[in-house]
């Protein structure tokens, strides 16, 4: 049985077929195209216009990887959000027109949820403490019968945001989160001892997050114009992973789980993954991240949650665009 | 020294200070981070969590455990030992509990961690520790948050009870309406607790 998944709620449009056969999930396809990132942030409008030039030829190319023709799918499922709205209704544009051409049913999932289970399922893990991380979110999850149940999570802005708008103040090259990392590695790299770092204000609530704050002192420090762009940028992205850690030792030590997962587009922080590999020693239990290519916006895990949907017999209530889906109401399918 | 309880921050020992039962706060070294982060947030939040203790005796007037001991080189504080009942093992006292976050608030100390758990009961009595979390601010909505943590942990009635008596010692309407308000937002919806 196939599904094609379509994922659009930000700057990636993917498209992706998901196979299940035998009691296992393949995904056999899985192509995107990410609208580079730039000194002027991401415009919804500007979003829009690049997937409406790419979504043809990813849809036709992820087909024909995975070897598929239109008339094998049963069934369209795409991300219904959360998300930017002029990029979820695109998304839910092309999935409409493709089920109701092909006469199959349209599943509308939760982004954020494919994030989660794709890790899950990968990691072979069954009751973990998930950390998600990425643009728009930073939450500290448990399962909890058929939902998950939201421990602690940013009360303003997701910790990618923060690092990719930290990586375009500081101008690090390229400007986001991935030259905010490479600036920072350097730091350390030049450094002997313990590297110098900058004093930023360290908020958390429990387990909670602001990260707004941060983001105004580091505007302050920067227009000072007396540090060097590595000095900011590892003092910038150490205090925020440092804060979320301390978040994540928290949850381990309430809940007592035996394992915990990063997932989420900054799931690739290699000095996050580091920094958790400790925190697993320093509490005994598993740690897994997300691989690689399953960490960023891709429609492989839409695609293949999409799939346990339709294995469960289950559709969501509502399969409309909705920019504020909220992950714990949000069922999990067997 | 004795050790007592592992949390996620400090391991809590019990000992003995110049003969008198102590408590003794040891916050732990976190290696995943930068050395010189971890002791300038260790050291701020020794001296804030003992600064606070004493405000809320002073200021605030509630019995709190005394402060004995400050030691930055070694991540310690030493405070008094208390003797009694976690209001998170009875119930009732809602009043009093209420009472006591008021005063609090009049003076602007926001607990940050105002739960059952960290009420102690002796005699009839209580006693609020743990100010680990605590901090000073004149915001409604860091003095809602207090209001909010202690309503997850009882029932409608029992909340009533708190604040009819929290009004008595904080009369400022406005951390109230903020309750209100911050419960209506999204993020505490559906599922949380």
């Amino acid at each position: 049985m196939k599904i094609l998944g379509i994922e659009s709620t930000a700057h990636t449009f993917s498209c992706s077929i998901c196979e299940y056969s035998n009691g296992k999930y393949a995904i056999l396809s899985n192509e995107f195209k990410k609208y580079p990132s730039s000194k002027e942030g991401y415009i919804p409008r500007k979003l829009v216009e690049f997937h409406e030039q790419n979504y043809e030829e990813i849809l036709l190319t992820s087909l024909k990887k995975s070897n598929t023709k239109f008339n094998e799918l049963k069934a369209i499922t795409y991300a219904r959000g959360p998300g930017m709205g002029h990029t979820l209704h695109f998304g839910y544009r092309v999935a409409k027109s493709i089920s109701d051409k092909l006469n199959i049913p349209l599943i509308g999932v939760a982004h954020s949820l494919a994030h989660v289970e794709i890790s899950n399922y990968l990691g072979k893990l069954k009751d973990p403490l998930v950390v998600y991380v990425s643009g728009g979110n930073t939450q500290l999850m448990i399962k909890e019968k058929n939902n998950y149940r939201i421990l602690g999570e940013t009360l303003d802005i997701g910790i990618g945001n923060l690092l990719h708008t930290a990586g375009r103040i500081i101008e690090t090259n390229p400007t986001d989160a991935i030259g905010l990392m490479t600036f920072s590695q350097e730091h350390v790299t030049k450094s002997k001892g313990t590297p110098e770092i900058l004093e930023l204000p360290f908020t958390i609530k429990g387990m909670n997050f602001n990260f707004t704050g941060l983001q105004s002192a580091l505007e302050k420090k920067v227009s000072e114009g007396k540090h060097s762009k590595n000095l900011l940028a590892y003092s910038l992205q150490e205090t925020a992973l440092s804060i979320l850690c301390e978040g994540i030792e928290r949850a381990i030590t309430l809940t007592g789980k035996k394992e915990f997962t990063i997932c989420g587009g900054n799931a690739r922080n290699k000095k996050l993954i580091e920094m958790c590999e400790e925190i697993a020693k320093i509490h005994d239990v598993k740690f897994y991240a997300c691989p690689f290519e399953y960490c960023g916006d891709q429609a492989g895990m839409i695609a293949f949650l999409g799939a346990k949907y339709y294995n469960s017999k289950f559709t969501p209530e509502s399969n409309e665009p909705n920019q504020d889906v909220r992950l714990e109401n949000e069922v999990i399918p067997k | 020294m004795k050790l007592i309880n592992k949390g996620a921050e400090a391991f809590i020992y019990q000992s003995e200070f110049h003969g008198i039962k102590s408590v003794v706060k040891k916050r732990i070294p976190k290696t995943y981070r930068n050395a010189t982060l971890d002791e300038r947030i260790t050291t701020t939040r020794i001296k804030e969590e003992a600064r606070m203790l004493r405000r809320a005796r002073e200021n605030a007037k509630i019995s709190t455990p005394r402060v004995f001991d400050v030691r930055l080189n070694e991540r310690e504080l030493e405070i008094e030992f208390i003797k009694g009942k976690n209001l998170s093992k009875t119930t009732g006292f809602h009043d009093k509990a209420g009472e006591i976050l008021g005063k609090l608030h009049a003076n602007h100390i926001i607990h940050g961690d105002y739960t059952r758990n960290n009420i102690l009961e002796n005699e009839g009595k209580l006693i609020v520790i743990d100010f680990g979390l605590s901090y000073e601010s004149e915001k409604h909505e860091d003095k809602a948050t207090d209001l909010i943590v202690y309503k997850m942990n009882c029932n409608d009635k029992e909340f009533q009870t708190f604040i009819k008596n929290y009004e008595k010692t904080n009369p400022d309407k406005q951390t109230l309406r903020t309750v209100e308000k911050i419960m209506l937002m999204g993020r505490y919806k559906s599922g949380r607790q």
